[in-house]
């Protein structure tokens, strides 16, 4: 037997195991003359047009959710950026001459309510009369006992119910501040839900980006920002909504879509989050 | 010597459509869709069957193909590495398929189709198709393209990845599966 015999099928060995009975082969040979041709026989007319469109379609849709991810490394890097510029901002707060005093003098155990603390932007008497050469720990805090509040339109951030110069009251700022360029996101997705309107493409982008929120919010969840029981409310509130988001798919139903619009009202959650971040402070954050 | 010299052009022509098709040039894309899309659509029915799977493993050939011209270095043919993009997600998706379907026919019960179903207006054709149903995958993906569309041993290998002498081998077995699975019924006839 040479090798062409092994490739159409007949045996390359002389075991008895391995030797082919030619009939039988033959027999196969004509069968397959004969009706191989009709196996799984595929149309004349194979449908191009119809593919094509497929192709386009779903090729089209593959590369807008993979562009999409992108909200998720936005929103992990603002919420990274919003950390960073806290403690900029507290670091910053503290240079002068007695920068390195107040730091050795600093508590070392802050207590955690140091963390229930909102996002103030309000000036201090000082600051308001033009007196700028006081110490930064000197000024006055306000405290916020619920949902973030923020003068608009004024740039110091200064925490509540936090000792002056504590590290934990940098940390505070950070969360109030992530927690704030969060919840922008997060009303900028149920804006763009309740406007655009729902197809296929539009439905599988809005649910990977509420998916990016979704993780976003559970870690804030989890961290220091929910402290705060008016704001944890709302994290969780947001929470199911955008469960509710990324199960978003064309095979949703109408009545799949009134249950997430009905989470929407029920929870007023684009009220509580228009007033948890007034209205400047987005453009402020970036 | 003109052939060669087509050979040539072609060839860079058809270089040119994938990177132009690779950076996104939907005229290029599908210039190349339509020069390859039927000799895939029938690859892809031949091992699925039927038409709408022909059709997904058809659309899910070019998508990913599209989507990874870049990393396609002119080693093989085009056509060659559309179809071992096809043949791969047509095993998958039969693969999925077998799982799920129970009416799939393992090739001892299309053996005894024929041994227990011996009469005289048994379906050759039937029979023939229902033991090539019952091949493995593997066989059966050797088998169909070399003995019904006509692919060179070469050309499987490329295209499955693998040596010649093992496509070699899986069709001499998917025959010897063959002739075993037919051989009641072709007693019965004698």
């Amino acid at each position: 037997m040479n090798d062409d015999n092994y490739a159409h099928g007949q045996d390359p060995g002389d075991s008895p195991e391995s030797v082919v009975n030619e009939a039988e082969d033959a027999e196969l040979d004509a069968l397959l003359a004969r009706f191989g041709a009709d196996y799984h026989r595929p149309p004349d007319i194979v449908p191009r047009e119809e593919m094509w469109h497929e192709i386009r379609e779903q090729g089209e849709l593959r590369r807008s959710i993979r562009r999409r991810p992108i909200w998720g490394v936005l929103v992990a890097a603002g919420l990274l950026l919003g950390v960073g510029i806290g403690i900029g901002v507290e670091v910053h707060s503290r240079v002068g001459p007695h920068a390195n005093s107040l730091a050795q003098s600093a508590p070392r155990n802050v207590s955690q309510d140091s963390h229930q603390v909102a996002v103030a932007v309000v000036p201090s008497s000082r600051e308001a009369s033009g007196d700028t050469g006081a110490a930064p720990d000197s000024r006055h805090l306000q405290p916020l006992p619920t949902a973030p509040r923020v003068a608009a339109n004024h740039g110091t951030y200064a925490a509540a119910n936090s000792a002056p110069g504590s590290s934990g009251n940098a940390r505070s700022q950070a969360y109030a501040l992530a927690t704030v360029r969060h919840f922008t996101a997060v009303e900028a997705l149920l804006t763009s839900y309740q406007t655009e309107s729902h197809d296929a493409r539009g439905d599988a982008e809005m649910a990977s980006w509420a998916r990016a929120l979704l993780s976003q919010t559970r870690l804030l969840l989890d961290s220091p920002a929910a402290a705060d029981p008016a704001r944890q409310r709302l994290l969780e509130d947001l929470e199911l909504v955008l469960v509710q988001m990324t199960q978003l798919s064309p095979a949703n139903t109408p009545i799949d879509r009134e249950m997430i619009d009905g989470s929407v009202r029920h929870s007023d959650v684009i009220t509580r989050l228009r007033t948890a971040v007034p209205a400047g402070v987005a453009t402020h954050l970036q | 010597m003109t052939a060669p010299v087509t050979d040539i052009t072609s060839a860079r022509s058809e270089r040119e459509l994938v990177t132009r098709a690779g950076s996104g040039d939907p005229a290029a894309q599908r210039d190349l869709y339509d020069r390859h899309v039927d000799r895939v659509y029938r690859v892809a029915f031949r091992l699925a069957g039927d038409d709408d799977a022909a059709r997904d493993i058809t659309q899910e050939t070019f998508i990913r193909a599209f989507g990874r011209l870049g990393e396609f270095r002119h080693e093989s043919a085009l056509g060659t590495w559309l179809h071992s993009i096809a043949v791969s997600i047509a095993l998958g998706a039969l693969r999925k398929r077998s799982r799920m379907d129970k009416r799939h026919v393992p090739l001892d019960a299309a053996a005894d189709v024929g041994a227990n179903d011996n009469h005289a207006d048994v379906d050759l054709r039937e029979q023939l198709h229902a033991a090539i149903d019952a091949l493995p995958d593997g066989y059966r993906t050797v088998f169909v393209m070399y003995e019904i569309e006509g692919f060179s041993h070469q050309e499987i290998a490329r295209t499955l990845g693998v040596a010649e002498t093992t496509s070699k081998g899986q069709l001499f077995r998917a025959r010897a599966k063959l002739r075993e699975s037919l051989k009641h019924f072709a007693r019965d006839r004698q």
